[in-house]
């Protein structure tokens, strides 16, 4: 499976996809997200659901209800398979980095 | 209440989001908007800090775009053009809430904006032809300067707006 063209996904996303692990509607997403991240990432309402539109044409989420107004979205196979890839990758970047920053020498 | 007309165009609409906030830290809060946005009815009250965005959404957008905005804690405050949504947060604590949280969002607003004007400018001179105005003109001995008034007026309207839009966008 090729995922290059899901990838890297925005900080917004990335969170998104996480948060939709289980299926939830924006308001439910952003408070998780603040939860996830400890308050270091907002994701205003205009982003979101804009990342809504976009992760849905991607077939990377999915709507499973509407409630008054609310659209409830849930990750599909494929975005489990892209954020675990996105997460893979970070692990590696991550690891390097380290290594890197140990090794190398300061000037 | 107060009445206050103020001319601003589509790209300047942070400079009229500051100017709305500087409004409500006098105690002058938008209730509406009217006339395209450039009348604003402002309710008179305490002073606040408020925050406020403009959205441009085609058809003034769905109702889960806007239970989303308000379940965030924002209060749509006017509607101009069937397509700009004004929207209010209050702010706190040194931050300032936005609506949208990175830059790829923030462009999106103004390429969707640039999307709707260019055609819709450029087809000025069609709409008016389908009015009868093309028809009353070749009546005229002027016919042809005023269709190629029309077409040049439209064109320049174009060019005009999109290359503010797309300065707007560079700032982003």
């Amino acid at each position: 499976m090729e995922y290059s063209k899901y990838l890297p996904l925005s900080e917004a996303s990335f969170y998104m996809l996480a948060a939709l692990t289980e299926p939830s509607h924006g308001y439910a997403i952003m408070q998780k997200v603040e939860a996830m991240s400890s308050g270091s990432v907002t994701i205003g309402p205009g982003t979101m659901y804009g990342a809504f539109n976009t992760l849905e044409k991607q077939k990377l989420i999915t709507k499973v209800a509407e409630e008054e107004r609310r659209k409830i979205y849930a990750l599909t196979d494929l975005g489990r398979q892209v954020l675990a890839e996105q997460v893979r990758r970070l692990e590696t970047m991550v690891q390097s980095a380290h290594a890197a920053l140990k090794t190398g020498s300061r000037r | 209440m107060k009445n206050v007309w103020k001319w601003w165009w589509a790209w300047q609409d942070r400079e009229h989001e500051e100017w709305l906030a500087a409004q409500s830290r006098q105690g002058l809060h938008l209730r509406s908007v009217g006339a395209l946005g450039l009348l604003h009815r402002f309710e008179e009250g305490a002073a606040a800090e408020n925050v406020y965005r403009w959205d441009f959404k085609l058809g003034g957008g769905q109702a889960d775009y806007r239970q989303l905005f308000q379940d965030a804690g924002w209060e749509l405050v006017g509607e101009a053009a069937g397509s700009w949504l004004c929207w209010r947060k209050q702010a706190g604590n040194g931050i300032e809430p936005e609506i949208f949280t990175d830059r790829p969002s923030q462009l999106a607003k103004y390429r969707n904006l640039l999307l709707t004007v260019v055609p819709g400018l450029l087809l000025l001179p069609i709409v008016a032809l389908d009015r009868g105005l093309w028809n009353d003109m070749q009546a005229g001995s002027q016919s042809a300067i005023g269709v190629f008034g029309l077409c040049v007026l439209s064109l320049a309207l174009t060019s005009f707006a999109s290359l503010n839009i797309w300065r707007r966008m560079r700032q982003v």
